[in-house]
């Protein structure tokens, strides 16, 4: 009798903390969900990074192998060639789309793509775009580091730690001083200047 | 035996190494398109020839470097670039729509025109002919 007691009090307990575990778990699901469709995340926010968020994985292999979006391994191949895959985030829908139907004058390099990958190209860009409203991460030039939102993040860098910076040269290169941007993380306590050191302001 | 086979057989067709073939269907493909003999001496010289493009003096060697077997850089982002030479970078010329990709591209910016599928060849045969 007492031994049945027992066991029914070990069982009980069991299924509480079961309870409680899928809780919590469905707690994180709801909060991925939220940061996924929030208007004005900040990437350097999100401890994950854009790849994780959108892919579920920083492992191209991974998110494929989940049957996802197969527009992000031609985001991140075709565009990867030249520089890191930029988050799609980090810019608003009007500015990717101008910056896709003008490749052969990218930023002074050519990079023209046949008509189907930049349209492939151009919808993954559009469909993860950055949602902010006013304008804040819009750019006439359809550079990432011309939008106010990016000024504003880099305000306090001054230009010696970057474009008069060898090991860097330019705010484009994004993986240069982010150590993380590689996976898609942008987070500001991972920031190693060249030459310079981690960042912390 | 038959596993022996087997095993190389996976092998062959896991690794995407670039074979006398490949270059070969590309030159052929050239030659369909109009291309006459090609002339390792002509691609070299195209290699190495600068062109002024909106002010800038620009060649292939300002981001493959001179020497074909060794690694490049970006003039532009330093991005790091493999060796274009088949025998430094076994990769090279393996899949045909991405050297086609590379020649619209690379010629526009550097000749500020597309090359010529008599140009195209000679550039190829030059740089299958380059040893490490």
């Amino acid at each position: 009798m007492k031994n049945t007691l027992l066991i029914l009090i070990s069982l009980m307990l069991g299924l509480t903390a079961s309870i409680a575990l899928l809780a919590g778990h469905d707690e994180r699901e709801e909060d991925e969900h939220h940061e996924y469709h929030e208007s004005d995340h900040d990437d350097d926010d999100d401890r994950r990074g854009w790849l994780r968020r959108i892919a579920g994985s920083t492992g191209i292999d991974q998110y494929r192998g989940r049957g996802q979006d197969p527009a992000f391994h031609t985001y991140s191949n075709e565009c990867g060639d030249c520089h890191i895959a930029y988050p799609p985030g980090m810019l608003a829908k009007e500015s990717w789309r101008g910056l896709m139907a003008n490749l052969e004058d990218h930023f002074g390099d050519n990079a023209e793509l046949g008509a189907e990958t930049a349209g492939e190209i151009g919808r993954f860009l559009e469909q993860h775009a950055a949602r902010t409203t006013g304008g804040v991460r819009t750019s006439q030039s359809a550079s990432i580091t011309d939008t106010r939102w990016f000024r504003a993040q880099h305000h306090e860098i001054p230009a010696r730690m970057v474009k008069n910076n060898p090991g860097v040269k330019s705010f484009s290169r994004c993986e240069a001083c982010h150590t993380y941007a590689a996976e898609g993380r942008f987070n500001e306590h991972d920031v190693r200047i060249p030459g310079y050191g981690y960042w912390d302001d | 035996m038959k596993t022996n086979s087997l095993i190389a057989m996976s092998l062959m067709t896991s690794l995407s190494i670039a074979s006398a073939s490949d270059i070969d269907s590309l030159l052929a493909g050239y030659r369909t398109d109009g291309a006459a003999g090609f002339s390792a001496e002509r691609g070299k010289l195209l290699w190495t020839r600068p062109h002024i493009i909106d002010g800038e003096q620009r060649a292939c060697s300002s981001c493959h470097t001179a020497d074909p077997v060794a690694r490049g850089k970006h003039v532009k982002t330093g991005k790091p670039i493999e060796p274009i030479a088949l025998s430094a970078n076994p990769e090279r010329f393996t899949d045909m729509a991405k050297t086609e990709k590379w020649f619209r591209r690379n010629c526009k910016w550097t000749l500020g025109r597309e090359c010529s599928p008599q140009e195209k060849g000679d550039v190829l045969t030059w740089l299958a002919a380059q040893q490490e």
